[in-house]
């Protein structure tokens, strides 16, 4: 069909009918999206909001600029197939968009973190801040002052620990103190380090117990709470302060040493100069 | 050493920590030392300076918590329907200002005990609170009443209160280590539920007056749910 041709087969009253089904579809794609844009602020963050509305606007234009074409007579299944077609490899292409996209809608709904929580990524080795959430990957502002960009699919299937949902979080250290060594007083001494600092909080208690006999020496388990936000700070203070009060209060703490034994008394010679 | 002004005055000590605050010219050389270590050493140019008592709600670091605890020294068991008033002293921290009339401009701010923090309630669904153990010490504290009702029906027993860092006034008096915190009304009306009430103290003449809401009192009383257990343990 050449374009006289084409021109010559629009009839005015097609012409009428095609133009009032696009203004029909697009008051209605205006109309839906907005209703349905406005519910799902109330709901969702713009990240999810707006792509939402973008699909359900472009597709119902979609389905009228369809109708409006049917009304010529202009059949539309080669372009479906041909379409198809190029679904099928775009499809192929973007599995992994869409599978960020589909895991960032998970994790909205779930929730393991939000933005400006401290996490950790347990076996990507990243752990910062969350500065930013999309719809295909999130924005993770590590502790080494790195920004990491993180696919949605890595976060939705890595176990997430999310530091900050409680308020306070414990600080746990393993200190070894020699088998010579009064184990009370050790544990006096660790005990008044922890009270002496404010960020170790009252309650929960601190625990201060052995945990195994070493090989080297008694091995001490230390627990306290501090606050979520000041948990490093506590916990890399204190442990300096436990290495210092267990030195002034003579408490030895070992290193691994080994005794070797001899079968035969070893001979020594001595050399006449 | 009282609160009041500090300057032309030899070093004070108050518990371990000990302040120096030398006029030289017009300018004071203030200095804080716990246990001979040097805390906070600065040049200040003001007339004067003076020490005041100062809520218990900053400590150890402005903005980690909202609430204070108190843990009594003693259990409390209050019947079904009666009431119980008493006085209790707590530590308050202590502030150092130039203008006695506009007490939150802190120069330093300072505890004599180690300011401590504590979660009341399990970790998963508590508060982070500033715990103040109840002492008998005259010097940097105040006094806090208490009314205690048992609302409920049965017996209770519990050694801890909770109420809001906002609502915490103190009257004290220039030249002595008097002072006095606001007025706690409880009523316990469940095995794990209270309503706490806290009102500014009515403080006598001649006391200044000093709060954590930097001076809005509040026309009406703050109440607070604890709801996280009141109880023994809670």
């Amino acid at each position: 069909m050449n374009l006289e041709s084409m021109i010559g087969t629009i009839r005015p009253v097609k012409l009428v009918i095609s133009i009032s089904l696009i203004v029909i579809f697009y008051l209605i794609a205006r109309f839906f999206g907005r209703v349905l844009y406005n519910e799902l602020r109330k709901r969702t963050p713009e990240n999810v909001a707006k792509p939402l509305y973008n699909t359900i606007y472009y597709t119902i234009i979609s389905i009228g600029i369809i109708a409006a074409l049917e009304t010529y007579g202009i059949n539309l299944s080669s372009l479906l197939v041909a379409g198809g077609f190029a679904g099928i490899i775009v499809g192929f292409a973007s599995q992994q968009v869409f599978s960020n996209v589909l895991s960032g809608f998970f994790l909205y709904v779930e929730r393991p973190f939000s933005v400006g929580d401290p996490i950790e990524i347990e076996g990507a080795g990243i752990s910062g801040v969350v500065s930013d959430i999309t719809m295909l990957s999130t924005r993770i502002l590590g502790w080494d002052g790195v920004t990491y960009r993180v696919p949605n699919g890595t976060l939705f299937g890595s176990n997430i620990k999310n530091l900050s949902s409680l308020v306070a979080r414990r600080v746990e250290y393993l200190v070894s103190i020699g088998y010579g060594d009064d184990i009370e007083k050790a544990k006096e001494v660790i005990r008044n380090v922890i009270e002496e600092e404010p960020l170790a909080l009252v309650y929960p208690s601190p625990e201060v117990f052995v945990e195994e006999l070493g090989d080297s020496g008694v091995i001490l388990k230390v627990r306290f709470w501090a606050p979520t936000s000041k948990w490093f700070e506590a916990k890399k203070k204190v442990l300096e302060r436990i290495k210092v009060a267990l030195d002034e209060a003579g408490i030895e703490i070992p290193f691994p040493q080994t005794t070797v034994w001899f079968r035969t008394p070893l001979r020594c010679l001595k050399e006449n100069h | 050493m009282v609160y009041g002004s500090l300057v032309n005055k030899n070093q004070v000590a108050i518990g371990n920590v000990k302040i120096t605050a030398k006029a030289s010219g017009d300018v004071i050389h203030y200095k804080r030392v716990r246990n001979d270590k040097l805390e906070k050493e600065m040049l200040i140019k003001a007339p004067n300076l003076f020490l005041v008592p100062y809520p218990p709600t900053i400590l150890p670091e402005k903005g980690l918590y909202n609430h204070l605890m108190i843990e009594l020294d003693k259990e409390l068991a209050i019947y079904a329907g009666l009431e119980v008033n008493l006085k209790i002293r707590i530590p308050v921290d202590l502030a150092i200002i130039a203008d006695i009339r506009n007490p939150h401009n802190t120069i330093d701010l300072f505890s004599i005990d180690v300011p401590k923090m504590a979660v009341y309630g399990k970790v998963q669904e508590g508060l982070l609170v500033r715990y103040l153990r109840t002492t008998g010490r005259e010097e940097a504290s105040t006094t806090i009443s208490l009314f205690i009702k048992n609302c409920w029906k049965r017996a209770v027993t519990f050694s801890r209160i909770v109420f809001a860092s906002e609502a915490f006034f103190i009257c004290f008096r220039e030249g002595s280590w008097m002072s006095m915190g606001p007025t706690v009304k409880i009523c316990i009306k469940g095995e794990r539920n209270a309503t706490v009430e806290v009102l500014p103290p009515q403080c006598p003449e001649g006391y200044l007056l000093i709060s954590s809401s930097e001076g809005k009192v509040r026309s009406e009383p703050y109440r607070f749910e604890m709801i996280n257990g009141f109880s023994k343990g809670g």
